[in-house]
């Protein structure tokens, strides 16, 4: 049967959700096995360097302590932000590679192992020690290797960025409570501001990696992958990437020239090109021609952008519903049908950009932006196929915020978790179609995280004994 | 046992909204966000009535029958807005589906988006009155109240999950059905049932009461049920049910 509408809109949304709504699920999950009261011990942090917070502290002093922590906190995640700026900015990419890589390393293989043998005594699996270093150890390699330094299968690749952001967000959920919450609003509140103002690092980041058409570096969940067949991309002055590197590098190439000429309505064979573009559009055509997928086309209508840290990045679009979004609002062209389900294919792609970012380093802390990638649509770009190339990123530090979140709920009650849960995807959806309107990389914290928290207060305060109230005396509606 | 105790109330309060969303829902994108949508507005209208109502409980029961009625006036209304709100998305929806080559929405589609949008609400009701009273039944022990000696609790809780969340799943169909065609009498049957439902459950309260209360619910569950399959049966007609037909002109002009 033909495809209708509702078939093609919004799969980018989902696309992004749903990895989302895993990793939620498997900390709520792990928070309600192994500490389903919150009650271990925090485990000294370094979001509680200055303040320990006791549980018989009034609430004066847990709330300042808990300022204290989070500012502590932020200033740390600034500094670090920017000192990956400034490796970025003079080019130790190996520098970061290598770091990334490590502490990549040691979450999967540390907190992955502290975790794994908190489950085994829990269910008292019997496994011996070699046999189990040997297990951890593999597992942590492959997931650094996926995630940084080749190529895998794209489900592979998620995969591991989601237990990256789970395990993170684990261990974030041990901070104590009070801590916990000023630090979330802390860091959506960091994240606006290094997102939207020019001089915030992460705009520095995005606007630097644009400039020159590199990968942002850090670790970022791609929603779709991108498509690593094309070598015909003409050479940009910027582009040194590895192999690796390319298909990347291409869309950045694509997001750069587009910002370069905003003309958007053009159609292919018309469209004014600035001249810079013209070469490249040439080449481009003839890689189209050999790559089904591609469009090519005119000249790119909006720069998108990528993002790291958190935030969101955001892309331009033609595509899904984001796409129908701005393809609304910007009424250049039409899509290319091609261009739309592309979150369907996306399991089967074979190939996946090895390299997602990399990043800044702890995972911890830092935000990831979600880019917004681009499609195209016909009137799209160059190269990268259709649907295929553009994908909506998120930084990996959302995930691991939106999980600390519902983390933290699921040691009140499952309820208060629902309602977490709701408030941040609509928060994340807000902020997906905001990504369209715009077409800028942008935060994913402040709207989620501040719903969440809302919903938190409500849910815990009146709805909670409403709801039981009622349905301990069997009386619904 | 707990954990098969729990399985089973599990399932018998969301089996059928998991099997609705896995074979209708989760195939097209558009929908499972309507069906986020959704829950977020019933959510929002669940938090309001908790605000105002919160301050009165625990009290004496004939407050269940004061907060009953207002808090169904109250979801019957945000189904108005909602109605509203999809109205305007529609539109974008039909630009879209213009610009895409896409056929428009047709009934069919208003009718896929009505289903999502009913598991939307009758999941987060199935969510938060049903599955967070469950989640305790996969412990060791059960849960008996002292006016239902007859049941567990947990498994008043699930029946009436299901009971609910079908209702609020075919409610939405059928006032989707009723604001597309103005029609008052299904207008009016939406709110009466959900009201005689939540009514209905007061007998819950009486000594004994459940092993009335349940399948009174459930026979306004039938109801609803059977009247909108006759709605959609009417306007589709048994032909249209073969493939082809579904998109066909004819049920699109109808709207």
């Amino acid at each position: 049967m033909e495809k209708g509408i509702l078939d093609v809109v919004g799969g980018e949304i989902v696309g992004i959700v749903t990895p989302v709504s895993i990793c939620m699920f498997l900390v709520v999950t792990l928070v309600h096995i192994l500490d389903p009261r919150g009650e271990d011990a925090p485990v000294s942090n370094i979001a509680m360097m200055v303040y320990n917070e006791q549980a018989s502290d009034s609430f004066s002093e847990k709330l300042g302590g808990a300022l204290l922590n989070a500012i502590v906190f932020v200033v740390i995640v600034t500094l670090v932000t920017f000192m990956l700026v400034a490796l970025f900015y003079y080019r130790c990419t190996r520098c970061l590679r290598v770091y990334m890589g490590i502490s990549a390393f040691t979450v999967l293989a540390w907190m992955g192992g502290i975790v794994a043998v908190q489950i085994i005594k829990l269910y008292s699996i019997p496994i011996d020690v070699i046999t189990f270093l040997i297990c951890t150890i593999n597992f942590a390699s492959v997931g650094v290797a996926a995630v940084f330094f080749c190529r895998m299968p794209i489900m592979v690749t998620q995969g591991y960025l989601i237990v990256i952001g789970m395990l993170v967000a684990f261990w974030f959920t041990k901070l104590p409570e009070w801590t916990t919450w000023v630090l979330l609003l802390a860091m959506a509140a960091y994240d606006v501001v290094a997102v939207l103002t020019p001089r915030g690092p992460l705009n520095l980041l995005v606007e630097l990696a644009i400039e020159r058409d590199e990968d942002i570096p850090a670790l970022i969940y791609e929603a779709r992958p991108t498509v690593s067949g094309r070598m015909q991309m003409p050479p940009s002055p910027a582009q040194m990437g590895s192999d690796a590197e390319r298909p990347r590098v291409r869309r950045w190439n694509r997001r750069a020239s587009r910002s370069s000429n905003p003309s958007p309505d053009t159609e292919l064979g018309e469209s004014p090109m600035s001249s810079g573009n013209a070469s490249q559009r040439d080449s481009t055509l003839t890689a189209a021609v050999d790559d089904s997928q591609n469009l090519i086309t005119g000249p790119p209508t909006e720069p998108e952008v990528g993002i790291i840290g958190s935030r969101l990045i955001s892309s331009t679009g033609e595509g899904g519903a984001l796409h129908a979004v701005s393809i609304i609002l910007h009424e250049n062209s039409h899509m290319d049908d091609d261009t739309v389900p592309l979150v369907q294919q996306q399991t089967n792609s074979p190939s996946s950009p090895a390299t997602l970012g990399r990043s800044e380093a702890e995972f911890d802390h830092r935000s990831r932006p979600m880019n917004g990638a681009t499609q195209h649509s016909e009137d799209g770009d160059e190269e990268t196929g259709i649907g295929l190339s553009g994908a909506i990123k998120l930084g990996l530090g959302d995930f691991v915020f939106y999980s600390v979140l519902v983390g933290r709920a699921a040691m009140y009650d499952l309820m208060t978790v629902y309602a977490c849960y709701l408030a941040i995807v609509a928060g994340l959806g807000a902020t997906l179609i905001l990504l369209a309107v715009w077409q800028r990389a942008l935060p994913a914290l402040p709207i989620s995280i501040s719903l969440g928290v809302i919903f938190y207060f409500l849910a815990r305060l009146v709805m909670d004994p409403f709801v039981l109230d009622m349905s301990t005396n069997l009386v619904f509606f | 046992m707990g954990l098969v105790a729990g399985f089973g109330y599990f399932l018998i309060a969301l089996g059928p909204a998991l099997t609705i969303f896995g074979s209708s829902v989760a195939p097209k994108p558009f929908l499972i966000l309507t069906v986020l949508a959704s829950a977020l507005v019933w959510l929002a209208s669940l938090n309001i009535a908790a605000i105002v109502w919160r301050a009165f409980l625990p009290g004496p029961s004939w407050v269940f029958l004061l907060i009953l009625t207002t808090s169904v006036a109250l979801q019957e209304a945000f189904r108005l807005l909602y109605w509203h709100l999809y109205l305007k998305i529609e539109k974008y929806l039909n630009v879209l589906a213009t610009k895409l080559s896409k056929p428009q929405c047709n009934y069919l589609d208003r009718l896929e988006i009505a289903l999502a949008s009913g598991v939307g609400h009758g999941l987060a009701h199935a969510v938060f009155f049903g599955l967070s009273i469950i989640a305790p039944a996969f412990g060791p022990a059960t849960y008996y109240t002292s006016s239902c000696k007859q049941m567990p609790l947990f498994l008043v809780s699930a029946l009436s999950s299901l009971a609910f969340f079908l209702l609020h799943t075919f409610s939405m169909v059928i006032a989707f059905n009723a604001y597309t065609y103005d029609n008052i009498s299904q207008k009016l049957f939406v709110p009466i049932m959900h009201l005689g439902a939540a009514l209905l459950t007061l007998v819950n309260l009486l000594p004994n009461g459940c092993t009335a209360g349940v399948p009174l619910v459930f026979l306004c569950t039938a109801l609803t049920m059977a009247y909108g399959g006759k709605i959609v049966w009417h306007n589709l007609g048994p032909h249209s049910l073969h493939h082809g037909y579904l998109h066909s002109p004819q049920s699109g002009s109808s709207l």
